[in-house]
């Protein structure tokens, strides 16, 4: 790997990250934080701007002829490139709010990978009554948009957003967007790979503006909308309220956030075409039908198991279990996890076994390809499947011919491996970080087991003492970053960061 | 512009490599996924894996807002059926690659026209004419061609012999003969040199002398040994450029000889041909059968099989043997680089980049961009011909007052069909066409010279 070339466009990331923080100081302006918040905030913004032009002036191509980008290269810029920009993103963290490293780190990559999860909290309350760490209503509010920007940013994915703005980075080929866009086909919409991402991106974007749109027209503040919009479309999960979106008890929220998460669960690709007038496109999408009736059964299933008893809002309030209601929560809640988005409205670790379970399992699937969300992804599910399937068949006709079909074409050999072994490491990495929870934490079985489910998959809330009314805060700092690992692993779809952990990845 | 490619081969890849990097939209077709997974990894440019000569393939890669469809696919019929698709799918320009013009004939008036296909190529024609255009004198290795046919670019080497061995070129320039022409670029070891007034020319270096075809062919002929004159041409492989060239040398009174490894292929190229040329049949990678076709006493040794390793090996095996030229051509682009290295070659073209500079040529035809004629042999390095717009900044200025980049040279000048040399007193006027040599990133720069002077520069 050529590690100049990949530490050249790492600063111009760097450099990226530091002006996106820098843009938070006029919400910071506008929200009335005090002086001494908003400069330490121009601070952490100054800081990776200036160390991303450094390492550009030390780093920028010497002679006349620009890096050559090759797969290993594409590969490098995408996993240290995500690394670098949760280190230059957690300065504001430590800074203005002086959360310490290992917390800030964790914020910020959780932000960047849309997990959600958050150690920010002021439940816990220490013997001499004093709470622990500052709760998010206390933080300035120009931190609480910067981490709010954070999953706006990753959600598209940080590389392929400077592919779309940065047309001198010259970074030509596929290697970048395929390392970091989600999914097993990755349809290229233009000829060009800076025009696909800037399609992306619009889509995105676009998406991001209907949805501020919707919930100030329902009464919800600007600052609240952008956050909430952010946090939505990226399906990541950071609110700015501490009991989530639970917090505003509003259903018309509820049904605007949870169409929203749906809808940035589905590959954007199909939302684009739809945007042309070729809505017919989600009906005739093999992952995207699977994605939709999944989600419906999901909700009437949890609906119908929570249905009777009280249900506990996020925010601690108790309402009656009617059909509406349960409706109301469960589908909220079954949207919010299988989307990967992570908000809450319920408390949902109170709900019945079933449910719970239910949920988790929705976790593991995660949203669509081509999409913000995390997890395996449908199309992946649907594959092994398939596969699974047709090796049953094959045990009484050993000679057949058994084509793995998605969406009526038929699948390479080499992309079916790739899905199984893809699935295959999923779960050794959920394995391997549960356990690591377990030693680290000697929390319970529950607690080690979904809190990874929920960070690998980009999710955010798991169960028990990682549920929705709680945070990760009470980890210590080793658990923490097992869990940022598999954060970003999830993120960047395992390959893309297991790479770098190849002896010859690094060799000339 | 937004391009269409049918055909991954070495045409097809290299004709993306240079057009993606030329800022176009290139949309690649083949049949073979492998060939577009290997494009697709090196080059920006969107692929499609399907039949080039199939509607809905081609409606799928966007032929509908598409500029220019070019069909370089091995399949003569692939490339035809797809420019007429195109044509009727909207596509204003078709390039068509054919290997002969046998698919059409005036005679029943039925013509590229009538299949609306706009531009036919015959990349096979213009290598013939290459290796036809050096075979004159030992030491020609390429002669490029411009619009002004009056002027020539012609690469000669130098032999120790040679009167300007050894002279700095700016010793030079009291020498009549060399007035009126100018050394456009010195290749040595395979670099690129751009020749200043301080550089010294060694033997073995091949010049590139740009002006007036008449002066450039005095100053050749004042290179030239005594020795240098060709007339006995042995041509390796009776494959279709063999042929062809078989056919034209015998024209143009040469003593050919062929040799063919195939029995049936040489009987029928014998019959093709008819009389006047020897077909021997026998391996020319074979020393006995390389010796009994006269090797030895060979001028000119020809090598134009289809394998291109065949062609290298046997190329230095007839120079070992005795023959004074050796020529060579090679399909796989990354080869052209390497034949320079092999000292024993003298010249060596690639088909595919000839082929990819005539696509080129006709590009630029149709786009009128002023841009390009041909790639100097891999270097990196690209021949440019500009018109002086009359609003541009350099019009009216001496061409010693004009700040071009350093690794770019101004060649020649055309004026109404005059060539003058470029030399620093001259004035430019506008209409004028200024031929460049430059580097591929230093286009850019030298581009917004020549044309109206605009805000954004272009």
């Amino acid at each position: 790997m050529n590690v100049r070339a990949v530490l050249y466009v790492i600063s111009l990331l760097v450099t990226l990250i530091g002006i996106c923080i820098l843009g938070c100081l006029p919400v910071s302006w506008f929200m009335n934080d005090s002086p001494t918040d908003m400069a330490q905030l121009a601070g952490s913004g100054v800081i990776p701007a200036i160390i991303g032009i450094l390492g550009y002036v030390i780093w920028r191509p010497k002679s006349a002829m620009s890096y050559k980008y090759q797969t290993r290269e594409g590969f490098g810029i995408v996993a240290l490139g995500w690394i670098a920009a949760s280190l230059a993103g957690c300065i504001p963290f430590i800074f203005v709010s002086g959360f310490t490293f290992h917390d800030a780190f964790f914020e910020t990559v959780s932000g960047f990978t849309t997990t959600g999860s958050s150690v920010i909290d002021n439940t816990l309350v220490l013997f001499d009554g004093s709470t622990l760490g500052k709760g998010l209503d206390d933080l300035p509010r120009g931190l609480i948009f910067w981490r709010s920007v954070t999953h706006w940013l990753g959600g598209m994915g940080i590389v392929v957003l400077s592919l779309a703005i940065l047309p001198f980075l010259k970074v030509g080929g596929q290697q970048l967007f395929n390392a970091e866009a989600s999914g097993i086909s990755k349809d290229q919409l233009a000829p060009r790979i800076a025009s696909t991402a800037k399609i992306l991106w619009g889509v995105y974007l676009l998406l991001t503006i209907a949805e501020v749109f919707f919930l100030m027209l329902g009464g919800m503040p600007l600052f609240d909308s952008l956050c909430n919009s952010f946090g939505t479309v990226a399906t990541g999960g950071f609110c700015n309220l501490q009991a989530s979106i639970g917090g505003y008890d509003n259903a018309y929220f509820d049904v605007v956030i949870t169409i929203f998460m749906f809808l940035s669960g589905c590959n954007f690709i199909l939302h684009f075409r739809a945007l042309q007038g070729k809505a017919l496109g989600y009906f005739r999408d093999e992952e995207l039908r699977c994605y939709f009736f999944m989600t419906v059964f999901a909700i009437f299933a949890v609906a119908y198991s929570i249905m009777g008893s009280e249900i506990i809002t996020s925010a601690g309030k108790k309402v009656e279990g009617t059909f509406l209601n349960s409706l109301r929560y469960s589908s909220f809640q079954v949207v919010s996890l299988f989307s990967t988005t992570g908000f809450a409205t319920a408390d949902f670790d109170l709900w019945p076994t079933f449910p719970r379970l239910f949920l988790v399992s929705l976790m593991f699937i995660g949203g669509c390809g081509g999409s913000t969300s995390g997890g395996i992804k449908n199309s992946r599910m649907l594959v092994t499947f398939k596969y699974g399937i047709s090796q049953v068949s094959r045990c009484l006709f050993p000679k057949s011919v058994t084509n793995i079909r998605f969406n009526h074409e038929r699948l390479d050999n080499s992309i079916v491996h790739k899905v199984l072994s893809f699935f295959f490491i999923y779960i050794m990495v959920f394995l391997i970080s549960s356990f690591l929870i377990a030693i680290l934490t000697n929390t319970d079985i529950i607690t080690a087991t979904t809190g990874p489910v929920a960070c690998l998959g980009g999710v955010g809330p798991g169960l028990s003492k990682v549920g929705p009314a709680c945070t990760f805060a009470w980890m210590n700092w080793p658990a923490k970053m097992v869990l940022c690992a598999d954060m970003i692993l999830g993120r960047l779809e395992i390959y893309t960061a297991l790479v770098i952990f190849l002896p010859h990845f690094w060799k000339k | 512009m937004k391009i269409i490619i049918v055909g991954a081969g070495e045409i097809g890849k290299h004709l993306a490599y240079v057009l993606s990097h030329d800022k176009h939209d290139v949309v690649v077709i083949d049949k073979s996924g492998e060939l577009l997974e290997h494009i697709k990894e090196h080059l920006d440019v969107m692929t499609i894996e399907g039949n080039g000569s199939n509607i809905d393939c081609l409606i799928k890669a966007g032929a509908k807002s598409s500029d220019i469809l070019i069909a370089v696919s091995g399949n003569e019929s692939t490339n035809v059926v797809s420019c007429q698709i195109a044509s009727h799918l909207g596509v204003k320009n078709t390039i068509c690659r054919l290997d002969s013009k046998d698919f059409f004939s005036e005679k029943e008036n039925f013509l590229p026209e009538t299949l609306k296909i706009k531009n036919i190529i015959i990349p096979l024609h213009e290598a013939v004419r290459k290796i036809l255009n050096v075979l004159d004198n030992k030491i020609v290795t390429e002669r490029i061609l411009f619009t002004n046919p009056n002027a020539i670019m012609t690469a000669f080497e130098v032999v120790p012999s040679s009167p300007i061995a050894g002279a700095r070129i700016r010793d030079l320039s009291n020498i009549e003969i060399l007035s009126h022409i100018r050394f456009a670029a010195i290749l040595r070891d395979r670099k690129h040199i751009i020749p200043n007034g301080d550089t010294i020319i060694v033997p073995g270096d091949r010049i590139y002398a740009a002006g007036n075809k008449d002066k450039v062919q005095d100053v050749v002929d004042w290179n030239s040994t005594d020795n240098c004159r060709i007339r006995k041409v042995l041509i390796a492989g009776a494959s279709r450029i063999g042929a062809t060239l078989a056919k034209e040398l015998y024209k143009m009174k040469y003593e050919v000889r062929v040799i063919e490894k195939d029995p049936k292929k040489a009987a029928d190229f014998l019959d093709e041909i008819k009389a006047g040329v020897m077909v021997i049949n026998g391996d020319p990678t074979d020393k006995d059968t390389l010796a009994e076709s006269g090797a030895d006493t060979i001028d000119a040794f020809i090598s134009v099989m289809d394998d291109d390793e065949d062609n290298i090996l046997c190329g230095i095996m007839a120079k070992e043997v005795g023959a004074k030229k050796v020529i060579v051509t090679t399909s796989k682009a990354e080869y052209a680089g390497i034949i320079p290295a092999i000292s024993i070659i003298d010249c060596g073209f690639s088909k595919s980049i000839i082929a990819v500079n005539t696509v080129l040529r006709v590009l630029n035809l149709v786009s009128e961009s002023m841009r390009v004629d041909a790639i100097l042999s891999r270097a990196n390095a690209f021949i440019l011909e500009f018109t002086v717009h009359p609003e541009s900044h350099v019009c009216g200025k001496r061409i010693s007052e004009i700040k071009f980049p350093l690794s770019a040279v101004l060649a020649m000048v055309f004026r109404k069909g005059e060539v003058l040399s470029a030399s620093g007193g001259l004035i430019l006027q506008s209409e004028d066409v200024v031929v460049t040599i430059t580097e591929r990133d230093k286009i850019s720069k030298i581009e917004p010279l020549f044309c109206r002077r605009s805000i954004f520069g272009l």
